[in-house]
């Protein structure tokens, strides 16, 4: 049960999902548009180069498991990133909407957050959704273990990387507080996000070299390490790691966001009011 | 209640050069200006006062209000608003502040207005019976009870405007800032809304803090008046005395019996107590200096078939404008 002084959270994250839920078209344009474009091209892609290189597994995936993970990185995307290029705290600085916020005895951050949250949990049901499809029309693949359990952990570890990426955007969209146009950030954490996370392509694609860097970062906790999770491809072992790098690392982007917010807050000038 | 001093603000803003060239120039260079907003500017307000805070545009009225509601840091001095820096932005001084923009929606807009008023119970920790009971009297004295359940962008400027002050005021602030609460609003509403505020401040004793452009605001709501020019206060007092202090005319209206006998005559012996106000044809006014009067209501009388007189003072609008550019004299 939240105490009393958090009450509102609640209220914010229902009046948020009813909102998502009364634009029925924007629901499903949005869901089945994303999840077409990257399943049906990484299928054509995919096909291909299986044929070409005449292998039965790429990066310890077989064709059909590959297909499964580009199932899995669009949804989880959604539930990690959202659909929005950024929080919207930029332009609250930018336009000076900020100030209201300002006045409401509740934190900024959290409000934030809890919309945030509102818009994950209502991704999940669209990763149900997708993932029910394709159980209904395909068979699972031979090399991957789905489970409930599985699929239960892996939308938990997503939506604490939920979390984790929004301090991280919002720490980046605070430097909006010196610069009026910071939108080539966002989009910069964004492509990072797709290339370093898993995303685009497994991570095990990549060099040992390269992925043992890549795993001491945030990044794969923000799509690869969720799907392979969901996929039964991760030890519980990698699990309790994952979740305590991310916890070290949302330490340390709490703590550069409150640094920068009480510095930003001395440059504001909530200019537009 | 609330207390400030020296507060100053000065903001850096960058310069750009009109046109291509100039854009990017700015790319590689930026002319930095430094714009000093207010100037060690201090007052103190008590409470159930309603303080006008008067002043063109760009003088520093919104930045002060800004800097008292601890949105914005100023550059120097101190404040004190119930025991608390407002900058510092302490939970308990939000919870007894409000902030009402005429320019800016602060409600939800996607929501109707009865969610927002739920949101803000949420928000402000306001116990069930009481938001209830306050909900429904600035419901029924605002007279809005048919558009609770309308989105607030369905809402027409004046019923947003009345949603924007039942939000705000539902916490029971002590602490009221009001900037421009009436502009763009219809007679109907204007008078309305200031009704409210002074119902309101009958009710709760409030600090309060407005700035408008409408002199009909000023004079209504507020006993005392602060005018600000380039950031700094020229005028702080009563309302009343700025007449008696700075105005240097008065208003004489004379109605006649009949046309004035030869117009060009009387228009330049009237011209030698004051400025002559053209005016219908049965009735002379002359804005006189305040101590000729005597001399010109006895010459007036003497010379014209006065059937009334009236001796009003200048324009309260006029004298504010005049102190607002020109500052004290």
């Amino acid at each position: 049960m939240l105490p009393t002084k958090y009450m509102w959270a609640i209220n914010v994250f229902t009046l948020e999902l009813r909102k998502y839920f009364t634009y029925r078209v924007d629901f499903w344009v949005n869901f089945l548009g994303r999840l077409f474009s990257v399943t049906v091209v990484s299928y054509f892609l995919w096909k291909s180069i299986f044929q070409y290189r005449a292998v039965t597994q790429i990066g310890g995936y077989s064709f059909s498991a590959m297909i499964l993970y580009y199932l899995f990185s669009p949804i989880t995307e959604k539930v990690i990133i959202g659909n929005e290029k950024d929080n919207g705290i930029s332009f609250e600085i930018y336009d000076g909407s900020l100030s209201c916020y300002l006045m409401y005895p509740i934190s900024f951050f959290l409000y934030k957050y809890v919309i945030k949250l509102a818009q994950s949990s209502f991704m999940v049901v669209q990763y149900f959704i997708a993932l029910g499809g394709y159980l209904l029309f395909f068979q699972i693949p031979q090399d991957v273990s789905l489970s409930l359990l599985g699929l239960i952990q892996s939308i938990v570890l997503a939506l604490i990387a939920s979390f984790v990426y929004f301090t991280l955007l919002s720490l980046i969209e605070l430097s909006a507080f010196w610069a009026d146009n910071i939108w080539s950030l966002c989009v910069m954490l964004r492509f990072s996000t797709s290339m370093l996370g898993g995303i685009l392509i497994p991570l095990t694609l990549f060099p040992n070299r390269i992925q043992n860097i890549i795993f001491y970062t945030p990044f794969p906790y923000f799509g690869f390490i969720p799907i392979q999770l969901a996929m039964g491809k991760l030890s519980h072992a990698l699990l309790l790691e994952g979740i305590v790098c991310l916890f070290i690392w949302e330490l340390v982007f709490l703590f550069l966001f409150y640094l920068v917010w009480l510095k930003g807050l001395k440059k504001y000038t909530g200019v537009g009011i | 209640m609330i207390k400030f001093q020296d507060i100053s603000k000065t903001f850096k803003l960058h310069q750009k050069e009109p046109g291509l060239k100039g854009s990017f120039k700015s790319l590689f260079f930026r002319k930095w200006i430094l714009k000093h907003a207010l100037k060690k500017v201090s007052a103190e307000i008590k409470a159930g006062e309603i303080v006008g805070l008067v002043g063109a545009n760009g003088a520093g009225k919104t930045t002060l209000v800004k800097i008292l509601a601890g949105i914005i840091h100023p550059t120097s001095g101190s404040a004190n608003i119930l025991d608390y820096t407002p900058w510092n932005r302490h939970t308990e001084f939000r919870k007894q502040i409000a902030l009402i923009m005429g320019q800016k929606a602060q409600l939800w807009w996607d929501l109707p207005a009865a969610d927002c008023f739920l949101l803000l119970k949420e928000i402000y920790r306001i116990p069930k019976t009481k938001f209830n009971n306050t909900l429904d009297y600035l419901v029924s004295t605002l007279q809005v009870k048919d558009q609770l359940k309308f989105q607030i962008r369905r809402l027409s400027l004046g019923e947003r405007m009345k949603m924007e002050l039942i939000a705000a005021l539902l916490h029971e602030p002590k602490i009221v800032f009001l900037d421009e609460p009436t502009i763009g609003l219809d007679l109907t509403s204007q008078n309305a809304i200031r009704r409210f505020i002074l119902d309101y401040r009958k009710a709760h004793k409030p600090a309060m803090i407005l700035t408008s452009h409408y002199m009909e605001d000023i004079e209504k709501l507020c006993r005392r008046i602060i005018i600000i020019r380039n950031g700094e206060f020229v005028y702080d007092g009563q309302l009343s005395k700025i007449l008696s202090e700075h105005s240097q005319y008065k208003i004489l209206t004379a109605k006649l019996a009949s046309e004035l006998p030869n117009t060009q005559q009387s228009t330049k012996f009237l011209s030698t107590f004051g400025e002559v106000i053209p005016s219908e044809i049965h009735i002379l006014k002359v804005k006189v200096p305040r101590r000729k009067i005597p001399e010109a209501a006895s010459e007036i009388l003497k010379n014209f078939p006065v059937i009334d007189m009236n001796i009003e003072e200048e324009e309260i609008g006029v004298i504010i404008e005049k102190l607002q550019q020109q500052g004290l004299t």
